[in-house]
């Protein structure tokens, strides 16, 4: 690693980092369009699990995908202090519960470590790669796979 | 900020499934009923008919149909609503109850989510809260094909 002082030649990209459970995550800051609080949502039928419904996003309807139950983590719990991160994938605005916005990062690409070679399949589809940060692992999420359009498709 | 060019709305009827607010488009109703235990009528293994006027039309339970709830509803407890659909058939759907008669502002669930089956769109309700709009013709045919499922795997088997 660099000196952080030093000016990078690398680009330095920015994400936004939040947790999930007790693990971190971050996404490229250039896909968040907004960061609210939990409002309740109306559930939609035959919906997978991870698809918490959908909320009025002053006047777009707006579906919530609970990313600790994607993941594989475990259904939410949304408390008022919970949190949905507005983001756009391609033509589409979802929103993503979280438990915690932690940080605004700053890091270069070449920091950008491979996803760590562990058995969970759910890793691999979701976490694009790694970025250490003051001995803090922080997962990048792959957010095109984070969305239930593939699944739709096939069903 | 942009504004749209031109809005959809919707004369629809707010109906309470299972603790969600729905709207049932107009246009499919008929008329509305109070079910009485008289009317009521097993078909099968859970098929349910209800006769209006010496007619027998099925029963069809929005909130199982739509997964809010696991148990049928009550019948007696509940509403029905008897839609015709574009081929003439005339089904009852039991709802909890009716909240009241609205025009809604149709919002596309297709934008950003994707095709729900059983449901058209959505709309927004005066607090906010999203509503889902039913696809009658959706919900019927679902029905039917969840029925037919059942039965296929009953005679396989039996």
């Amino acid at each position: 690693m660099q000196d952080a002082s030093s000016p990078a030649k690398n680009v330095n990209l920015e994400f936004v980092a939040f947790c999930v459970g007790d693990q971190e995550f971050c996404i490229d800051i250039m896909g968040v369009r907004e960061i609210r609080g939990w409002t309740q949502a109306t559930p939609l039928p035959h919906a997978p699990p991870y698809v918490r419904g959908v909320i009025n996003l002053r006047g777009a309807v707006l579906p919530i995908v609970d990313l600790a139950m994607r993941f594989g983590l475990g259904l939410t719990e949304p408390t008022p202090r919970s949190v949905i991160i507005v983001v756009q994938v391609d033509q589409q605005v979802i929103g993503l519960l979280v438990d915690a916005v932690s940080d605004i990062l700053t890091v270069s690409e070449v920091a950008m470590q491979p996803t760590p070679d562990i058995a969970s399949e759910l890793a691999k589809t979701f976490v694009r790669g790694v970025y250490p940060v003051d001995g803090r692992m922080i997962s990048i999420v792959a957010l095109e796979s984070v969305l239930p359009i593939s699944e739709k498709a096939a069903a | 900020m942009s504004l749209p060019l031109t809005l959809a709305v919707l004369d629809g009827m707010a109906v309470s499934v299972a603790g969600q607010t729905l709207v049932v488009p107009l246009t499919a109703i008929v008329e509305t009923l109070k079910p009485k235990k008289t009317e009521l009528h097993g078909l099968g293994k859970d098929g349910r008919v209800m006769s209006i006027r010496n007619t027998f039309v099925p029963l069809i339970d929005v909130g199982t149909q739509l997964g809010f709830r696991d148990t049928p509803a009550d019948p007696e407890n509940s509403v029905a609503i008897l839609v015709e659909t574009g081929g003439g058939t005339r089904n009852a759907l039991l709802v909890d109850s009716i909240q009241d008669q609205r025009q809604v502002v149709i919002k596309s669930l297709e934008t950003n989510y994707g095709t729900v089956a059983g449901i058209a769109a959505a709309t927004i309700l005066g607090d906010g809260r999203v509503a889902l709009i039913l696809d009658v013709d959706a919900l019927l045919t679902s029905s039917f094909d969840t029925l037919r499922s059942e039965e296929l795997c009953y005679g396989t088997g039996g």
